[in-house]
């Protein structure tokens, strides 16, 4: 068995989209708490959510902002008072103060530790795990061999993104409002893309990810049976259509390889997943390079012989 | 003014802890080679990180190693290693970032000050009682943390606050940024067998400066990514009010001249702050810190005119 997660930061996208590939839900959006309806800075909303979640038998659990100052704390103890009578299963963190707050608040709440949390080693993980951590996302920068050893290190379960814009950055400011005039419901659900000669970033307002959407479709098997069960697509400011297809394409891909199917890539998925990325696909740092590269034989991608990823990703004793 | 705040200073080299020292700062921090967030020509070798902390003793003064890169999970065992060493040789604290590296060494070397890097990105009072329940002595507060948030968690908080003086704010949170590795990242491994990861401000110290180049929106709109200077001058009274603990230099990267006119300006300023606290004319201070402040700049500017050169490039990078 294993399990497909996304992100979905308000009602709306809930109400519109077929989630029927995700087993579970991240509810809120963790870079901005001024996100329009956004569910982790709306109570009212957030319950409603849950529901509606829990109706279609998802997993739910609630995703905070990101980087909270002194003057956010309140209103986040507020928020998580009212989520201790929900049916949650477990909170998102990307802050290690908030960790303690929900450990002092005695939250009933395994806690997920988000991506900006900056997760590098196991020691960290197994420190959080005496708070209340039981699942982590490894800091996007780490490579395979390092999220596998954290994985087999550490009493954490280790959550890896297969799919989507990489988180690159988060900021105090937002960008957007910065250089567009507008309210944010004007604003905030637009695509904005940065370039610079080659280069290509997409902004969400506080937080930068690539441009490039990373992509595992082709090593999803062996992460697999390496024992990867926790599996996340990136799908923050995309369209139904990305959410709903990406997600389909992973959920088939892994009911093939968990019935032991060698052949698990649909080729039509492939012309799929291509029209609905911007800018190309890429690994991420997983292979030990520039993050924006892809190796691979799919999408026109750099050829290193399997072997040779193999020696490198894998070169340690477990 | 509450406490008697000290005065930290960059190491770079011997010949600059050694002026830092004689310009009057009470300790100086060095990067372990790979180890901290600079590279690798900024960074020294144990054995004169060693002379430097003998110097530091004779002096009465004091020596903080910077091992505060989110180094490897499976370089654990090296860092601990490396941890030791420094303890035996007496060395009076550490500069970390990894919490799991932090809880093991108070855990093994509880002796040992444990000061949390600006890198951790520690910005909220539940975060700074974190970091104080797993042992730390000290933060280094995040560039942008106001003198308020600063003060409140000195009200709240039993843990030693060390602030820069002048800094530049990242277009990110300092630690939350990997836009220059995704663009250029490789890894190298060193004689000791540390990987120095080339590319990454977080792992490796060496940053390609992203978000200084020319950007565009998607329309062709020249944009620019905000990466703005710090400057903690004017609020160097609040901090001593605030009860802040320590006031940091940044700057390993520069010449020792530039470094020693800024830790005798430093010095100059906070002893008179402490005897006539804010009757002190700050105006003629800052009239002379513009002019330090000028070669700094153009000190920094050439630097991050050859970091873009040589990622556009893609020149070796340099060790």
């Amino acid at each position: 068995m294993f399990e497909l997660s996304t992100h979905i930061p308000t009602l709306r996208i809930l109400k519109e989209t077929d989630l029927s590939a995700y087993h579970s839900l991240y509810l809120g959006d963790p870079t901005c708490p001024h996100v329009p309806g956004n569910l982790s800075s709306h109570p009212d909303l957030l319950k409603e959510a849950l529901y509606l979640a829990k109706e279609q038998g998802k997993g739910c659990y609630l995703s905070l902002y990101a980087e909270p100052r002194n003057k956010d704390l309140p209103w986040i103890e507020r928020l998580l008072e009212h989520a201790s009578s929900l049916p949650l299963d477990g909170i998102e963190v990307h802050n290690l103060g908030l960790v303690r707050l929900i450990k002092k608040m005695n939250l009933p709440f395994p806690i997920h530790l988000g991506s900006f949390a900056n997760l590098y080693t196991h020691e960290t993980a197994k420190l959080l795990h005496r708070m209340g951590v039981t699942k982590v996302f490894p800091n996007p920068e780490l490579s395979l061999e390092e999220i596998n050893y954290i994985r087999t290190h550490a009493p954490t379960q280790v959550i890896l993104q297969i799919h989507g814009k990489i988180p690159l950055g988060i900021s105090e400011n937002c960008f957007i409002r910065e250089y567009r005039e507008g309210t944010c419901e004007e604003l905030c659900f637009k695509p904005y893309w940065l370039a610079s000669g080659k280069w290509t970033l997409k902004n969400l307002g506080r937080a930068t990810v690539s441009g490039k959407d990373l992509c595992l479709i082709e090593y999803l098997g062996s992460l697999y049976w390496r024992g990867f069960r926790t599996f996340y697509i990136q799908t923050l400011r995309e369209s139904k259509r990305y959410i709903e297809t990406i997600g389909t394409i992973y959920r088939r891909a892994l009911e093939k390889i968990d019935q032991g199917i060698d052949d698990y890539i649909d080729q039509s998925s492939i012309g799929l997943m291509s029209e609905l990325s911007s800018y190309g696909f890429c690994n991420g740092y997983l292979f030990r390079r520039s993050g924006h590269r892809y190796i691979g034989r799919l999408f026109g991608g750099e050829r290193i012989s399997p072997l040779e990823v193999r020696k490198e990703e894998w070169s340690y004793e477990e | 003014m509450k406490n008697k705040i000290s005065l930290l200073a960059p190491g770079g080299s011997p010949e600059m802890a050694q002026a830092a020292f004689l310009a009057g700062a009470d300790a100086v921090y060095v990067g372990a080679l790979g180890w901290s967030r600079r590279t690798a020509r900024y960074e020294l070798p144990d054995q004169e990180i060693r002379s430097i902390n003998r110097l530091a003793q004779d002096m009465g003064k004091r020596v903080r190693v910077a091992l505060n890169t989110n180094f490897s999970p499976l370089e654990m065992e090296l860092f601990l290693k490396k941890v030791e060493r420094f303890a035996q040789w007496g060395v009076h604290g550490l500069i970390l970032t990894d919490p799991g590296a932090m809880f093991l060494v108070k855990e093994r070397f509880p002796h040992l000050e444990v000061h949390v890097s600006a890198g951790a990105n520690a910005i909220n009072l539940e975060d700074l009682r974190f970091y104080r329940e797993i042992g730390v002595d000290m933060v280094v507060a995040p560039c942008n943390l106001t003198v308020e948030e600063i003060a409140e968690i000195k009200r709240y908080v039993d843990v030693g606050i060390e602030v820069f003086l002048h800094s530049n704010t990242c277009f990110t949170y300092l630690g939350k940024c990997i836009m220059s590795s995704y663009f250029r990242y490789q890894w190298h491994w060193d004689q000791e067998g540390k990987n120095h990861f080339w590319g990454s401000p977080n792992r490796g110290g060496y940053c390609h400066r992203i978000c200084k180049a020319q950007w565009t929106m998607e329309n062709g709109e020249p944009t620019h990514l905000r990466n703005d200077m710090f400057l903690a001058f004017s609020n160097i009274p609040d901090y001593l009010e605030a009860g802040v603990d320590c006031l940091k230099i940044q700057g390993r990267e520069y010449s020792i001249d530039l470094i020693r006119e800024i830790v005798s300006f430093y010095r100059t300023l906070l002893d008179e702050l402490t005897q006539r606290g804010k009757a002190v004319d700050m105006a003629a201070y800052l009239t002379q810190l513009q002019e330090i402040s000028k070669k700094r700049d153009a000190q920094r500017n050439n630097r991050t005119h050859t970091v873009l050169q040589e990622l556009m490039e893609e020149a070796p990078l340099p060790v």
